[in-house]
This record gives structure tokens, sequence and C-alpha cells, in this order.
């Protein structure tokens, strides 16, 4: 399934790899509410946390033309919403930092799913508190949607064999996909319930908490906010 | 010989109305393995679902192992029950073969240790020690059965159920899942078509027929008095 394919990023060795899931969303986190609530945003803002997340990429050892493809799939959100607060509001600056906000924004989530399989980022998730019904749901979502995408590409395989896609079918084909994708989800759920699954996808190995998981999520708290109070960054 | 899967008037009814089982009976003993024979829709896979509770009987009672397949008891019988289902694909969907046959010693409360252990044992019984560490995706389809047929093993499980095992599979791998059947201990229950791959493997065969048994006897009566083979064209 292409969810495995995905997955194959977070399974690399990197420095940021080997580290515990939950302290690599703390960290993320922590950036979020920094860039999220620097005032005013500037291009030095943008420039400043752009350099972070460029490290961030360069530590993660993940193919930059990946990364950069997972932006773009990222891109056309920011860019709508940055498109009608220009027209509303005729603010040139503050749609152009919309964008780079949302960028640098992404960009660390980005290395954060590239380092950390999504099963682990969960189960860092649930450890860290978060509902285990919330959890849940996203695992479901998760797997599902894949289930989902790979219906998506078998009916494509099939409309090809036949002559192509047709647009005035395409509803048709909408309806049978989310049938089939139904179908094969409850087999799938099926296939889970047997082999005892009871809400909780536990890990086969979770890294253990290292030093090096108290210096990130102390480390980067710490940084930020010194360079936001020397610098007003 | 205490049955160690017995259904009594067992009958299901799918939420668009059709009649799946109507009545069925049957009785499964240790060191049995039970061919159940019949077309598509004939109600094969519908009873199976049934013996580890993924569906619940219209009427009737299913007793295994000596425990009734009623809600409260599906975790102690999906231990004993362990289910092959007829697309590995659906059975599959860890990233690495060996957490997929982890999957259900850990959902157990086993640590991750000792789940690491029993599946690359598990593994080593079905010869995949090899692709542990692979994608389930990039196996063939016979790896794929045995890492799905792993995953089943490491529960250490009393009853083995499989459903339609030969699907996609090319001559060469059935014969070698038969043989790897056939070394297995545990008590089995096996839908297919396949009368050679039944032969091969059951004991005993039951014959469906519209959501009933028709007939049962040794897997060569059963072949015979319903004309299976001719049915299927040999």
């Amino acid at each position: 399934m292409k969810h495995l394919e995905a997955e194959q990023w977070s399974r690399q060795s990197g420095p940021l790899h080997g580290l515990d899931a939950r302290a690599k969303l703390i960290a993320v986190l922590i950036a979020l509410v920094f860039i999220g609530t620097a005032r005013p945003w500037t291009p030095r803002h943008a420039g400043f946390y752009a350099i972070l997340a460029l490290l961030a990429a360069l530590l993660s050892r993940l193919e930059w033309s990946g990364l950069a493809r997972r932006l773009a799939l990222i891109l056309p959100f920011p860019v709508t919403f940055a498109v009608l607060s220009w027209i509303s509001t005729g603010d040139g600056a503050g749609a152009a930092g919309l964008i780079s906000r949302s960028l640098v924004s992404a960009s660390f989530a980005v290395v954060l799913i590239g380092v950390t399989s999504v099963p682990s980022l969960l189960e860092g998730a649930a450890r860290l508190g978060a509902p285990r019904i919330l959890i849940s749901v996203m695992r479901f979502l998760y797997r599902y949607l894949f289930v989902l995408f790979d219906q998506a590409l078998r009916m494509r395989d099939a409309a090809s064999c036949r002559g192509g896609f047709r647009w005035h079918a395409a509803s048709g084909a909408a309806a049978a996909l989310f049938a089939s994708s139904e179908e094969r989800a409850a087999r799938i759920h099926r296939a889970m319930l047997a082999r005892g699954f009871q809400g909780r996808d536990p890990a086969l190995s979770l890294p253990a908490w290292r030093l090096a998981d108290t210096v990130l999520v102390i480390g980067t708290p710490v940084a930020l906010a010194t360079a936001r109070i020397l610098w007003q960054l | 010989m205490a049955a160690l899967i017995e259904v009594r008037g067992l009958e299901f009814c799918y939420p668009d109305g059709t009649e799946a089982l109507r009545g069925i009976d049957l009785e499964l003993s240790a060191g049995e393995t039970l061919i159940l024979l019949g077309a598509n829709g004939s109600g094969k896979t519908t009873l199976l679902l049934h013996l580890n509770g993924l569906l619940q009987a219209k009427a009737g009672r299913i007793v295994v192992c000596g425990l009734e397949v009623v809600p409260g008891n599906f975790p102690a019988i999906r231990n004993k029950v362990g289910f092959v289902f007829q697309d590995a694909d659906d059975q599959l969907f860890m990233p690495t073969v060996l957490e997929d046959v982890a999957y259900g010693l850990l959902n157990r409360g086993l640590d991750p240790s000792a789940a690491r252990a029993a599946a690359e044992e598990a593994l080593a019984d079905v010869d995949l020690t090899h692709v542990a560490l692979r994608a389930p995706y990039h196996l063939s389809g016979g790896e794929k059965r045995r890492a799905a047929l792993a995953g089943v093993l490491a529960m250490k499980p009393e009853i083995l159920v499989f459903d339609e095992p030969t699907t996609a599979l090319d001559p060469p791998a059935q014969r070698n899942l038969a043989g790897l059947m056939r070394r297995l201990g545990h008590v089995k229950i096996v839908s297919t078509h396949d009368a050679a791959f039944a032969r091969a493997v059951g004991t005993r065969a039951v014959f469906f027929e519209r959501g009933r048994v028709a007939g049962e006897g040794t897997v060569d009566e059963v072949l015979q008095r319903f004309d299976w083979e001719a049915h299927l064209g040999h």
C-alpha cells in the first residue's frame, strides 16, 4: 500500500530519526508557537525561521526534491488564503507574510513527518496525553486514506485498459470508489480484529528517551526565546 | 472426544436481506482438517467469519474450545482461532513483515522484545526469515500468503481458519502451502474450491449449498457425491 512507501523515509537513519517521537513533537509544537506568535512578521523573521527549517532538513538527511514536493502540495492552501486576504484588505505585505509564515511552519511539519513514522508519531502523541479516541480516529483516517488512494489507482488502471478516463463517468466512478474502499476497509478492520485489535496499534520498537531528547525539548524553547529577547525574532 | 468447534442451528442474514446461513450444524475435533466446499455465495466464508466473532449470528450457537462465541469471550476466542484471510493484502498492513507478524502479539500485550522473538520464530516456521525487514507489498503472492500465516502462527492459536488459501497462487506455491499446512499440527478449517488442494490437506469435507450443509464425508466422497471436479471443469 502507498502509505508503506511513504513511510520508507521515516525508516532511514539520520540524527533526527532516532530521537523519541515525543521529543520531536514537542520541539516542533514549540517552534510553531514561536512562529505563530511572532509580531510583527517581517522578512527578517521569515529568514530566521527558514534558516532553522533548512538546518532541520539538513539534519534529517531526507531528499531535498522530496521535501520540496511535499511542501509544494501544501502551498496552494496558504496561497489561496493569502490571495483572498490581499483582495479583501489590499495588504500585499500581509499576504506575503501569511505565505512565508505558513511555509516555514509547514517545513517543520514536513521534516517531522519525514523522520518519524506516523504510527510512532501517533503513539508519541498518545503518550503525551492526547485523547485515545482522537488518536484512534487519526490512525484509521491515515490507514483508510491510503486504502482509498489504492482503490483509486486500481480503478484508474482499469479505466485506462478500457479506453481511459471520461469526465462524464466521474460521478459514478467516485461512488464506486467509495463503495469499494468501504468494503476493503471493512476487510482490513476484520483482519485487525482477528488479531486482537483493541483500539491501539502498539509499536514493535519505540526509541528510548535519551539525553539528546532532553536537549532537544529544553534547547528548542531556550534558543527561540533567546532569539526573541535579544533580536526580537 | 470433545469437539473443539461446535456449531448448532447457525443462521445469519446480511443487512441487504441475503440469507447467508440457514441452520448450520457442524463439529470439528482435534486432529481434523475440515474442508468447506461449495459454490461462491454458498456461505463458506460467512461461516468462517462467525468462528471468532467477526460476524454475529442471527440465531444458533457456536462453541469454540469450550467458550461460547459471544462478545465477552471475543478476546479469548481470537487467541485460540487464527484466521488467514482470502486476500493477504488485507491482512498485511504494517510497514515491514516482521512488524506485521508481531502485530497480534503486541495487541495481546506482549512486551516488544518477546513479540519480536516470537515473530522471528514464526517467520522461520514458514521459511520467510530472509524477508523479515522487507515491506509486505514487495513479496510474491506465495510469500504474502505465508507471511499472513506467520502472523497467525505467532499467536499460537489452537485452531487455524483458512479462507480460500490458494486464491491467486501458482501451482508450485499451492503445493508449497499444502506441504506447510500438513506440517502444522493444528486443527484446521479450510474453505476452498480447489479439489486437489482439498485432497492434499483435508481429512473430512462438508459441502455447502445456498447457506446449508448439503452433505459431508471424506474429501473424496464429498467431491464425488457433488461432482465437484466436473463442476470445476476438471
